[in-house]
């Protein structure tokens, strides 16, 4: 596994893919891109990323159907999820978060304010692999 | 009371009317998501590598640039508070206000929306004060705070440089009452029947140029009788308005 954190992204417009690909890259993160659903999954279960950062609305499956694909797969369930779309309404962010999404974020949005996100899911899953010390007593 | 029997051919037209009700409510949701969808999506370009031209890693920029970015960025905020107000308007058409129904206080929220405001003012010259009490009502939080920004935009908007705007939320026993104050240019009385109509806009805001769609005070009105509230507006020309929103406290009749 490469020492920098590796992030999928998946969104069917070019200019907001690479858009993503460019700040996280700035970042520090390998980034991987795929421009819709299948091809985002097919990349997840040959890359293994760190955090996933899915467009909702994509052809071929949208990032709500990519997401159940990797929370269904063995050792990829637990992969951090951040949707990203442009359906603002309350009840679609409720809807993405009720899926399963790790956190939610609406178009327009700060390219900055996107790679402050990517940084906590990845923070966050960090402290969550960290096995805790009485394990880590036994593996000793 | 007289109870009306339908005969079955009027039963029958009565369903097809609700079906095609039901059509017709379903092709708004589907046109409100396609906006919503269509329209930000090229805007996520624009604003998302405004930033990246402009952020603290990007490549120096001579003055020109900076101006010219600006205007652009300028430009796209306009373009995403119109969305926002057309999808708003949608939503708060013909089938009404869906309210959630949270317990909110009312003072702390305003407060919230005075504090996201303080950098407009300053922008714009503007001292904004508030005297906040706490007072809880029921009501949607997200459509109330709609309620306050725009009432506040629109104080800010209409006050000259070195003006005033006053916020204040009173507990009034059964009811709240939200008021904000200007000292800023008056609306004429042969208007002010014509403000919470949709897309009016007064003749002193399209006289200015002030920037507006006409649809703010609309959803605010729509918004305030989904609450089962009022709102009342004051005003003199050069002296500056009031607009008072009156909501029902939690555990008033």
């Amino acid at each position: 596994m490469s020492a920098r954190p590796l992030i999928l992204v998946a969104d069917d417009d070019e200019d907001i893919l690479q858009l993503v690909a460019l700040r996280l890259s700035r970042s520090g993160y390998d980034v991987v891109t795929a421009g819709d659903g299948a091809a985002a999954i097919e990349l997840a279960f040959a890359r293994k990323p760190d955090v996933a950062v899915l467009d909702v609305t994509m052809p071929r499956l949208d990032g709500i159907e990519v997401m159940h694909a990797l929370r269904s797969k063995e050792g990829m369930s637990s992969i951090p999820v951040l949707l990203l779309t442009a359906r603002a309404q309350p009840a679609d962010v409720e809807r993405g978060l009720a899926a399963g999404a790790d956190d939610y974020v609406t178009k327009p949005f700060s390219p900055e304010v996107l790679a402050q996100r990517v940084a906590s899911l990845l923070e966050i899953a960090g402290e969550m692999a960290e096995p805790v010390p009485a394990l880590r007593a036994v593996a000793l | 009371m007289t109870a009306m029997l339908l005969t079955p051919a009027a039963t029958e037209d009565l369903v097809a009317e609700n079906e095609r009700l039901l059509q017709l409510d379903q092709m708004k949701d589907e046109l409100i998501s396609m906006v919503s969808h269509e329209l930000r999506t090229p805007l996520t370009s624009i604003v998302g590598y405004l930033e990246m031209l402009t952020g603290p890693e990007a490549e120096p920029l001579t003055e020109q640039q900076t101006r010219f970015l600006g205007i652009i960025s300028r430009s796209a905020e306009r373009l995403l508070s119109l969305i926002s107000d057309l999808l708003m308007m949608a939503q708060v058409d013909s089938d009404g206000v869906k309210l959630e129904q949270d317990q909110i206080d009312l003072g702390a929220l305003v407060e919230e929306c005075v504090a996201s405001m303080q950098p407009i003012a300053a922008s714009r010259k503007v001292s904004l004060f508030a005297a906040i009490h706490t007072v809880q009502v029921c009501g949607d939080r997200r459509l109330l705070a709609e309620v306050v920004d725009n009432l506040l935009s629109n104080a800010l908007k209409f006050t000259l440089e070195h003006g005033s705007v006053f916020v204040s939320v009173g507990d009034l026993g059964e009811s709240a009452c939200v008021e904000v104050r200007d000292t800023g240019i008056g609306i004429p009385a042969e208007e002010r029947e014509q403000l919470f109509t949709r897309f009016y806009r007064s003749r002193t805001a399209v006289e200015r140029a002030v920037q507006g769609t006409g649809l703010g005070l609309s959803i605010v009105k729509a918004i305030v009788d989904a609450h089962n509230g009022a709102i009342e507006v004051e005003s003199e020309v050069g002296r500056g308005s009031t607009f008072r929103v009156v909501l029902p406290v939690v555990g008033g009749k």
